[in-house]
């Protein structure tokens, strides 16, 4: 068996609560509109970079990879290697730091002496993309085992578009859907069946690389991003999950119905887009969609770690039994999709 | 089966101050040598840190793949391969962790070629604030085409080091202060004693290297630095030199080694031409210069060594082929 798994998984949340309505108040020019309907979002976690304490996207980062090594086998010494895959790599009083790597720093907080380290950048597909990487090198035997860590105080971007925004088809739109958390994960060699990664395949179309774009605000400062929502959320943009997924499982003589996953977890885009994806995946495939789990309502979209943060969520509340096979499906600028599936049964929080 | 450099290219001199158009155009270069399409290239990794207007989403290696013209759009793309993009930064030591990252695609199946390419420039794109006091590093782009081979050549395993304390370089957009400029704001802080740090962990990283080669631990057997190149990260123009010093292949050595050999003297690649710090670049720019300056032949291996910021340090072997003529 040459596969790797899931071994441990940590999260941090920061403990400030900001409604929705607390956001649209914070609206400098647009009339303000029904955002609860449109995305399913009533609030989210905000980082505060100024406490005492600073939360942001270091030191979240740590402290779930803290928490994730805290129900590991491994101790921080152990680690072979440590990628961070932070969109907002916040830290020091709202710097956007370039180098060194949050990787090295995550890895000299814990005390990973030992391990490479080098950050992973893919829009809101970085997670997934630091765990296939992950998952290869496990597999093809460079590392033994590896964290996976990403902190993201990204609600700064929520913050820009409500100074900016002109109205509700404003390219900001999608910047007041975000939310503040840190994910990591530990991974290893898997021993057996009931705890393995299957498969995780990614794809970047490339053509509509330029429809989501996030970078400085030219206007009234600070961080923003500016997304083409129509053209981003398209039909045919977003079959093109099904459409790989479909055309891998091809390969191998199978079909999606005969995978039996027992969860499917989105991209925490929004409510409507999550109940989207589920109808097209059901269109595509011909067959009902696995149990989608969410987590839109209270933490919003919090960016990379979305997949990770749901499958978190889901453990602690007990929704996920023992020997469930779980689906998760990237949905990233870049633009990026794909599929991972995970068997899960030892993962506990 | 090792990963082999079936290609390399630079950014040509003429390109613009961007970054993607810089990666952009090396890639394109590199396919061209290689004699390849964009739709033969499964993964391409961009391991470049400083980038046009400090954009953070989408990763910039989506934005040059959709110049290159890799897997524009998988429903409309002839053959249904897909091909798959994403960002790895670590300053210096990048590309070499890039490399790793393509050895673990290619020996899973998941690629039959992996592009990684590398591009830095000031975020405002403005090439003469490259280069500078304030800036150190070049605006310069550069790709490397990496496949399997079954022949001897290729990397062996890559080595990390990392020192605790100080990061010696720190590379940020201070938002707050900004304000509306962040588009074209970039601050390098640089110890005063980094240099010495890095030396220190580059003589360090190498001979923890060797001494990994010699003992066995790594597939490629026992090495010796007395047939090697050493082609470095430039963080400084004497860098390459300094540390062949430190290692005994300083000019005086080399000179009386090559002399015993019948080898050129010079045991180290001090890249030329290029305004400023090549950085992400640097090993790419090392390389094609050997290459194009027939300073490769007599050697049996390159030895290539990256520190940057953190401090952290990657180096890894990379044996040539037997006739010391290489693509």
């Amino acid at each position: 068996m040459n596969h790797s798994r899931l071994e441990a998984i940590g999260s941090y949340l920061p403990t400030t609560v900001m409604g929705t309505g607390e956001l649209l108040e914070r609206l400098e020019k647009a009339p303000t509109f029904d955002f609860v309907k449109i995305t399913g979002m009533t609030e989210r976690r905000v980082a505060d970079d100024t406490a005492e304490v600073p939360e942001n996207s270091l030191t979240m980062a740590v402290s779930a990879a803290r928490d994730s090594l805290d129900r590991s086998a491994y101790a921080p010494q152990e680690l072979d290697v440590v990628i961070s895959c932070s969109i907002s790599r916040m830290s020091d009083g709202r710097r956007l730091q370039f180098e060194p790597s949050f990787a090295h720093r995550v890895a000299e907080e814990i005390g990973a002496r030992d391990a490479a380290r080098f950050d992973v950048s893919n829009a809101c597909a970085g997670m997934m993309t630091g765990v296939y990487l992950l998952d290869r090198m496990i597999r093809g035997g460079a590392v033994r085992n590896g964290l996976v860590v990403s902190g993201e105080h990204i609600t700064p971007i929520a913050f820009t578009a409500a100074r900016e925004m002109d109205d509700s088809r404003d390219p900001q739109f999608a910047s007041l859907s975000v939310g503040d958390s840190a994910v990591a994960v530990v991974m290893d060699r898997a021993t057996d069946d009931r705890d393995m990664i299957h498969e995780v395949e990614l794809m970047t179309c490339s053509q509509y690389s330029h429809l989501c774009l996030g970078m400085p605000s030219d206007d009234t400062g600070d961080i923003a991003m500016y997304t083409d929502n129509k053209e981003m959320h398209a039909r045919e943009r977003l079959s093109l999950w099904p459409s790989f997924h479909s055309d891998r499982l091809a390969e191998r003589g199978s079909r999606f119905a005969d995978e039996g996953y027992d969860f499917i977890i989105h991209h925490q885009v929004g409510s409507r887009f999550v109940d989207l994806m589920n109808t097209i995946g059901e269109r595509s495939f011909e067959t009902p969609m696995p149990q989608s789990l969410t987590v839109v309502d209270k933490l919003a979209n919090t960016a990379s770690t979305s997949h990770y943060l749901v499958l978190h969520q889901a453990l602690a509340e007990g929704r996920i039994p023992t020997g469930s096979k779980v689906l998760m499906v990237p949905a990233a600028s870049g633009v990026v999709t794909g599929f991972l599936s995970a068997t899960v049964s030892s993962l506990e929080v | 089966m090792a990963t082999v450099i079936t290609s390399a290219a630079l950014s040509p001199a003429d390109v613009s101050g961007s970054s993607i158009g810089q990666a952009a155009a090396a890639g394109l270069v590199c396919l061209g040598r290689a004699g390849i399409d964009a739709a033969d290239v499964d993964v391409l990794i961009n391991v470049g840190v400083y980038r046009d207007l400090n954009i953070v989403e989408p990763s910039i290696a989506a934005l040059i793949s959709k110049r290159i013209g890799i897997n524009l759009d998988y429903l409309h793309w002839p053959d249904q391969r897909a091909g798959f993009s994403f960002d790895l930064m670590n300053g210096a030591c990048g590309m070499l962790n890039a490399v790793q990252a393509a050895d673990a695609l290619l020996s899973t199946g998941s690629a039959r070629r992996v592009m990684v390419v590398s591009a830095d420039t000031h975020p405002s794109m403005d090439r003469s604030r490259a280069g500078t006091d304030e800036f150190p590093y070049a605006s310069t782009g550069a790709a490397l085409l990496l496949e399997h081979t079954d022949d001897d050549r290729g990397f062996g395993r890559v080595h990390h080091r990392s020192l605790p304390g100080r990061h010696g370089v720190n590379g940020y957009l201070p938002l707050r202060e900004a304000g509306p400029t962040g588009r074209n704001t970039i601050v390098i802080d640089r110890d005063d004693d980094v240099l010495d740090r890095m030396l220190d962990l580059a003589v360090d990283a190498v001979l923890a290297t060797l001494a990994a080669q010699n003992s066995g631990t790594d597939d490629t057997g026992p090495v010796a630095l007395d047939r090697t190149l050493l082609i470095t990260s430039q963080p400084s123009p004497g860098f390459a030199a300094e540390l062949a010093k430190r290692l005994g292949l300083a000019p005086g050595f080399a000179a009386q080694l090559a002399k015993r050999l019948g080898l050129p003297a010079d045991g180290a690649v001090t890249v030329d031409g290029v305004h400023g710090d090549p950085h992400t670049s640097a090993l790419v720019h090392g390389y094609k210069q050997a290459q194009e300056t027939d300073q490769l032949t007599g050697h049996d291996r390159v030895l290539f060594v990256a520190v940057g910021a953190g401090l952290t340090s990657a180096a890894a072997f990379y044996r040539l082929a037997d006739d010391g003529t290489r693509r």
